[in-house]
């Protein structure tokens, strides 16, 4: 016994000697705080700033974090951020919305459901859909392992990013080596999902080069469908479908997809800096998007290409990139389309001793070509931006950012702002306040759609859809108060009371149907309503560092009113408001890790979202969600410095119940992993 | 009952022994190869704090444990909650002194500014960089008053580790870094760049180092006693002898009178 403890224990004195000698014999002498609140986050003021001075409501999910709770998806990893819904459709596809707004107003399709408010960024490449505004996760040439971090930011930003970060903005952040190494990551586990992650990095004396490829295959929880019709789960030959069995080839598939990622980039703190991305992706997956309204799933495939530039030469920023593809929905080809998208940016920074300038000029360029929209159209913003920060004395930060859009659809010109001010009551307590409004852009279904849809099954009925190129584009006003308070370097809170008002909506609305030779027409028009949706609401979300354990539970407590509310898309159109309908009262969340040994690390995380009604159109109907609580659990084990395991169960519940509307009823999985790493 | 209450009086007792047995010895740790403020030598010797600590720790007839090597940040949770009770070499500041008490400065680290080798310029005061651009470590002090006179005059850029810092001054992209000197000198060389960046000379400024104690350790008496050895010897010109045998020129060290701000 003693002969194989002897040289374990000293195995494992000399590893441990290994990784002490190389710390910091100060923390804080280095200039890097042990504090739990001084991580670095770049999104909020686009150059770094710890968490503690952030002027904007901002969350950072690191590697790390990641890592420690087994995610497979970046959705899942989100559900790690306060003020965020997370839902999941079916095994490893997601809505998410941040403060929710997302079935206020009610009576929508699951199109319009789907979140149209929030900007995803790549490295800073938009990744935002134009076909009606969403986020396709599944679109994303991105894999887990190839993620540096997540940063969130809750409230309007479209002074610093563009156009659809109404409600926030979710940046990818990637990983950038500068070293010589390989990467093999795989997860199996029940639903057959399986993903495998291969990245390689090389140096090239000061430029580095990173190929990264990521596949990721799941099956969904069940094969079944709910009918809309049938108000229950059938398989799919007893469901009748206006776009016909043919358009679920797979029915038992979740989502195939895969794609390959290729930088080349210097080192980032050189005078002129480049990194240049080009990426690839291939996507098959089942959402609940552009509904047939028999299933709320549709079969998506896509494709896409991008290539992004980024270059920083002394003051000066400059990124550009390009973006084409092709997105098809199987059973509505009249929706198929393909895309090229055009974006560039260019900065200047200017700084003196307590205040810095950084004026630019933002360029987005946007073509969809598909029968929808009866052929090639584009949407093209140009904007003036402005950002400055002021510190007037070492306890106050202003910041100002603003944006002068200037968009072709409609011809218009928009004004977006972000005010914030920051002030430290003590040097453990800053308190800010923030006023922030956005536009979202329009989309290429509410401006350009011209389209006489036959049903496949009716001949004799035909919806007729009409956009509107100068309706109002919908923008949305937050004003916030902040405060974050350090009781010690491993003990913080960060509370954030908000107010959010939505106006400027439009939505497609029937007119009285006609006939039309041997078909009864029912026309429907992109029309402004009156509705307006207000939000109020606080965020507390706090952070443990203990020697062997840590905690950070958050939650949000939401009111959300819609005032003049329509009781459906029909003309003549009847008001109404509603309270707290579509939208959760509260969720939010806990996550724990314990390292009971070394190298072992136990993850624990519940996810909680209130009882909330969707509400969708008459002929898609309508759900009751009660309370959900899920629970994950996570154990890893780092084997030696080049190999790690892990196992998880995921999706602990009471209730195995869908979680968006009428989708999978969601079921628990089992999965176990490995990561080994070669090189440096 | 008579019983019950043996037991009672034998678990009191015994909880009283273990206090003592617990007392017996402090137990000291301090951040690792922090030469030449706090190392483990291979003949014995502990770095200036450390030394002190230990000579400190005769003088008052307390017995010192010097810990195995931990991470910097389980040494201050350890202190925090009383695991640890004396940490040797610590920077002040309003976060920590919330959570651990101080002794009087010990030792100091001298804050320099390094240069391109091949585009030095003249230093004597923090005045002479108010032209210029610099760079240091993101949520780094520089002392009360230096950072109160950055905020008017300077221009300086963060950044997150110390390669990018020093790589920065190598490559020319900002006038000059800031960093602590001994630090500084072995990161340049560990990063190759000996030939590319020089360090000026005067220091800009030196900030101090203490030894913290717990405030929640069950052997208060024992620390108490430490710590006002420690701070005899500061007065007696015990600590600047063996400041001595570690350098060539010793600190002054006169009591610190500033406190360094995280933010």
């Amino acid at each position: 016994m003693n002969n194989a403890i002897k040289p374990l224990s000293i195995y494992l004195f000399m590893t441990a000697n290994m990784l002490f000698n190389s710390v910091f014999a100060d923390s804080l002498y280095y200039g890097v705080s042990e504090a739990l609140s001084s991580t670095p986050e770049s999104s909020s003021s686009k150059h770094s700033v710890e968490l503690f001075n952030s002027p904007l409501s901002t969350s950072v999910i690191t590697a790390g974090d990641i890592k420690k709770i087994g995610a497979t998806s970046i959705p899942e990893a989100l559900r790690l951020v306060p003020g965020v819904l997370v839902r999941e459709l079916t095994n490893g596809q997601y809505e998410v919305h941040i403060r929710g707004f997302e079935n206020a107003p009610t009576g929508g399709s699951l199109t319009t459901m789907s979140n149209q408010n929030t900007l995803i960024m790549i490295d800073e490449r938009v990744v935002y859909d134009y076909f009606l505004g969403g986020l396709f996760w599944e679109t994303l040439p991105v894999g887990m392992h190839d993620i540096e971090r997540i940063e969130v930011i809750r409230g309007p930003s479209t002074a610093l990013y563009g156009p659809n970060a109404v409600m926030g903005v979710i940046h990818i952040i990637t990983k950038r080596s500068q070293g010589s190494q390989a990467e093999m990551n795989a997860v199996y586990g029940s639903h057959k999902t399986g993903i495998l992650q291969l990245a390689l990095d090389r140096n090239f004396e000061s430029h580095f080069l990173r190929l990264s490829a990521n596949i990721d295959q799941r099956n969904r929880y069940h094969s079944e469908y709910f009918s809309n019709a049938q108000q229950q789960y059938l398989h799919l030959e007893d469901i009748i479908t206006s776009i016909g069995h043919e358009s679920y080839p797979r029915a038992e598939k979740a989502k195939d997809t895969s794609s390959v990622s290729l930088s080349l980039y210097n080192d980032p703190i050189s005078i002129l800096t480049y990194d240049i991305n080009y990426s690839h992706h291939d996507a098959w997956s089942q959402k609940a998007y552009l509904s047939s309204r028999d299933i709320p799933f549709t079969t998506n495939e896509s494709d896409s290409d991008a290539l992004n530039i980024k270059i920083n030469y002394e003051n000066i920023y400059l990124r550009s990139s390009y973006h084409t593809g092709s997105q098809k929905t199987l059973g509505l080809s009249n929706f198929d389309y393909s895309f090229d998208v055009s974006q560039t940016n260019l900065e200047y920074i200017y700084q003196q001793p307590n205040w810095s300038i950084r004026p630019g000029l933002r360029s987005d360029n946007i073509t969809y070509n598909g029968d929808f929209i009866g052929g090639e159209h584009t949407l093209r913003n140009h904007a003036l931006m402005l950002r400055t920060e002021l510190r007037p004395n070492p306890d106050t930060t202003l910041v100002t950012a603003l944006s002068y859009d200037k968009y072709n659809i409609p011809d218009k010109y928009y004004f977006n702002y972000q005010v914030s001010a920051s002030y430290l009551l003590a040097y453990d307590t800053l308190l800010r306040v923030g006023v922030e409004k956005a536009t979202r852009s329009s989309f290429f279904l509410n401006s350009f759609l011209d389209l006489e849809f036959t049903f496949p099954n009716n001949p004799a009925r035909r919806s007729d859809f009409m956009g509107n190129k100068d309706a109002p584009l919908m923008s949305a006003t937050t004003y916030e108060i902040g405060l974050r308070h350090e009781f010690s370097f491993y003990n913080w809170l960060d509370i954030e009371v908000f107010h959010t008002a939505l106006s400027d909506k439009s939505e497609f609305i029937r007119t009285t149907p006609f006939i039309d030779g041997s078909q009864t027409v029912t026309p429907s028009t992109y029309q402004p309503t009156p509705t307006k949706s207000t939000q109020q609401g606080i965020t507390v979300d706090w952070h443990y560092e203990s020697i062997d354990w840590n905690l950070n539970t958050f939650i949000t407590l939401q009111d959300t009113d819609v005032t003049d509310q329509y009781s459906s898309l029909v003309e003549p159109i009847s008001f109404f408001d509603t309270h707290n309908i579509g939208t959760p009262k509260f969720y939010g969340g806990l996550n724990a890790n314990w390292q009971p040994l070394d190298r072992w690390n136990l993850n624990a995380n519940i996810y909680l979202l209130d009882k909330h009604t969707t509400i969708l159109e008459p002929a898609i109907g309508s759900q009751e969600k009660t309370f959900l609580a899920l629970a994950n659990l996570t154990l890893s084990h780092q084997h030696s410095s080049k190999i790690d395991l892990h196992g998880s169960i995921k999706n602990l519940s009471i209730h195995n119940r869908s979680q968006y509307f009428h989708t999978d009823k969601i079921k628990p999985s089992f999965l176990i992993g490995i990561d080994i790493s070669w090189g440096d | 009952m008579h019983r019950a209450l043996l037991a009672i009086v034998a678990i009191y007792l015994v909880s009283l022994t273990g206090l003592t047995i617990a007392c017996e010895k402090l137990h000291i740790n301090g951040g690792e190869n922090w030469y030449p403020h706090f190392y483990r030598g291979l003949q014995g010797e502990k770095g200036i704090i450390g030394d002190a600590v230990n000579e400190a720790g005769l003088r008052a007839g307390i017995s010192l444990q010097f810990d195995r090597p931990a991470p910097w940040k389980r040494l201050l949770h350890e202190l925090d909650k009383g695991k640890l009770d004396v940490l040797a070499g610590v920077l002040k500041t309003r976060q920590r002194e919330k959570i651990f008490t101080f002794s009087r400065p010990i030792s100091q680290l001298e804050l320099s500014i390094f240069a391109p080798s091949s585009q030095p310029f003249p230093f004597n005061d923090v005045s002479d960089l108010s032209s210029r651009r610099g760079v240091k470590l993101l949520g780094m002090s520089l002392g009360e008053k230096l950072d109160a006179y950055a905020f008017d005059h300077l221009v300086i850029d963060k950044v997150n580790s110390a390669s990018s810092l020093f790589k920065m001054v190598a490559i020319k992209r900002v006038d000059y870094g800031i960093s602590f000197k001994d630090f500084g000198l072995k990161q340049i060389e560990a990063l190759g760049l000996s030939n590319n960046i020089v360090m000026l000379a005067p220091p800009l400024s030196t900030v101090n180092l203490h030894v913290a104690f717990s405030k929640t350790s069950d052997c208060q008496p024992q620390i108490e006693a430490l710590k006002l050895e420690i701070d005899r010897m500061t007065n007696d010109g015990s600590a600047l002898q063996i400041q001595a045998k570690y350098l060539s020129t010793p600190y002054s060290t006169t009591p610190s009178s500033t406190t360094r701000e995280e933010r």
